[in-house]
């Protein structure tokens, strides 16, 4: 059996792949700052996000809490919820300037992309 | 916990940063403790041993997790970078040691003193800069790739396969062997155009004896096959028999490569065209002398080696898993 002729071969599946990471890698800091708007834990915070069509791998999002609390977006704290230490991470004041700098570009770029691919 | 989720957690913890390591492993922890609950409350049993794998899977290869902790990219990543600092020390404490044995070499056989000196002095700024600069690039290019031959080797490996807790230095040993390995074989592998990387300045007057030619391609291609049995044992530890087939093949055709060059009279002799006088001639003897017994050394240790390997092989079935 023949592939279709506009069927991508393994190269361009394979690129294709990789801009797919890169595009998300940037919505996925951007989709995790807005859900911790509201206080998360690790593992609600990554349900939230697959409920809303973003599911994230732990092996992915862990490190990102980390960075980003490193980076002073974010703030965390170990507290009990049902008899169990959980650390539970929600926006710092630093972190919800920066979301709304960031929601405000996302929206300016998302508008021009619409545009630029409606053109075609 | 489950053994299976120990073992996974113990091997994150080896490569995480050790400030936050404790703190790393107790959230990742939780986070599979309440995944296990869910799921568990949902079947109404507990997990079996293959669906605790399948839920380890999401997380990725221990090595993996704990590089993405680290800071962001560097030549060498965090992960890699102890065994490069390791290794870095190793090679440049033996490229000095070998030096050190050249300049004395050359003082023990009449040269002046001033050549040994002055060999002594420029180390720094030419062999320690070209042993710097060839052991950065392989780690980088290791480091560069490892996240890929990572994730590769993962889709495919049990959780149970993976080394217990207290394999830490085994690990670090294994990465330190590849890069050694790699640039053995770089050096080795540019010998023929460049004499002067074995013998240094004395390539003006020596060369490799005929059995060096003789052997040339068998140890390429042993030291070729060695270094992917070591990736082997590295990426996949759950190929337990490749691993032990591969290793008893190369240390058994080392063994026989030593005993082949113990036989022979000489490894060096005089470049051609240069005049035999007395003094070069027992140059070539001395190192001929000092050849057979780094052969001899080469040759006990293959032999312990393999009888090493074979001990493994009978106490394996009480010991593994």
């Amino acid at each position: 059996m023949t592939p279709a002729p506009d069927a991508p071969n393994a190269a361009e599946t394979a690129l294709f792949e990789n801009l797919r990471l890169e595009l998300r890698r940037g919505g996925l800091v951007l989709a995790v700052l807005g859900q911790l708007r509201a206080e998360h834990y690790g593992y609600t915070l990554r349900k939230a996000l697959a409920e809303r069509g973003l599911p994230v791998d732990e092996g992915t999002l862990y490190p990102l809490l980390r960075r980003l609390e490193s980076q002073g977006l974010l703030v965390s704290e170990w507290r009990e919820e049902d008899k169990r230490e959980k650390r539970f991470y929600r926006l710092s004041p630093a972190g919800e300037r920066t979301v709304r700098l960031l929601v405000a570009e996302w929206r300016g770029l998302n508008a021009s992309i619409a545009r630029i691919l409606e053109d075609e | 916990m489950t053994p299976l989720i120990e073992r996974y957690l113990q091997n994150v913890r080896l490569s995480l940063p050790a400030a936050r390591r404790e703190d790393i492993i107790r959230e990742l922890a939780e986070d599979i403790r309440t995944q296990v609950a869910d799921r568990e409350e949902e079947l109404g049993r507990a997990l079996s041993e293959d669906e605790q794998e399948a839920l380890l899977k999401h997380f990725g290869h221990p090595l993996a997790l704990a590089t993405r902790y680290g800071p962001q990219r560097h030549v060498i990543g965090p992960a890699l970078f102890p065994v490069y600092w390791m290794t870095l020390k190793i090679a440049l404490g033996g490229a000095l040691a070998v030096n050190v044995a050249i300049a004395i070499a050359w003082l023990a056989t009449g040269s002046p003193a001033g050549r040994a000196v002055g060999h002594l002095v420029t180390f720094p700024f030419t062999i320690g800069v070209a042993t710097f600069g060839w052991v950065t690039l392989v780690f980088a290019l290791l480091d560069l790739n490892l996240p890929r031959l990572l994730e590769h080797a993962w889709a495919d490996l049990k959780v149970v396969a993976l080394p217990r807790p207290e394999g830490k230095g085994r690990r670090w040993t294994l990465l330190a062997e590849i890069v050694g390995s790699s640039i053995f074989l770089i050096w080795w592998l540019a010998i023929p155009r460049s004499p002067v990387l074995l013998f240094g300045p004395a390539a003006a007057f020596l060369a490799p004896a005929p059995i060096f030619h003789q052997l040339y391609v068998p140890i390429t291609a042993i030291w070729l096959a060695s270094l992917v049995v070591l990736w082997a044992v590295l990426l996949r530890p759950d190929w337990a028999r490749v691993r032990t087939f591969g290793r008893f093949l190369t240390d058994g055709l080392s063994l026989v490569l030593a005993t082949i060059l113990l036989r022979t009279d000489a490894v060096v002799q005089l470049a051609p065209g240069v005049e035999a006088t007395d003094k070069l001639v027992d140059v070539v003897r001395f190192i001929n002398t000092q050849a057979r017994i780094v052969v001899l050394i080469w040759l006990l240790a293959a032999t312990w080696q393999i009888i090493y390997s074979i001990y493994r092989v009978v106490t394996a079935s009480s010991t593994d898993r």
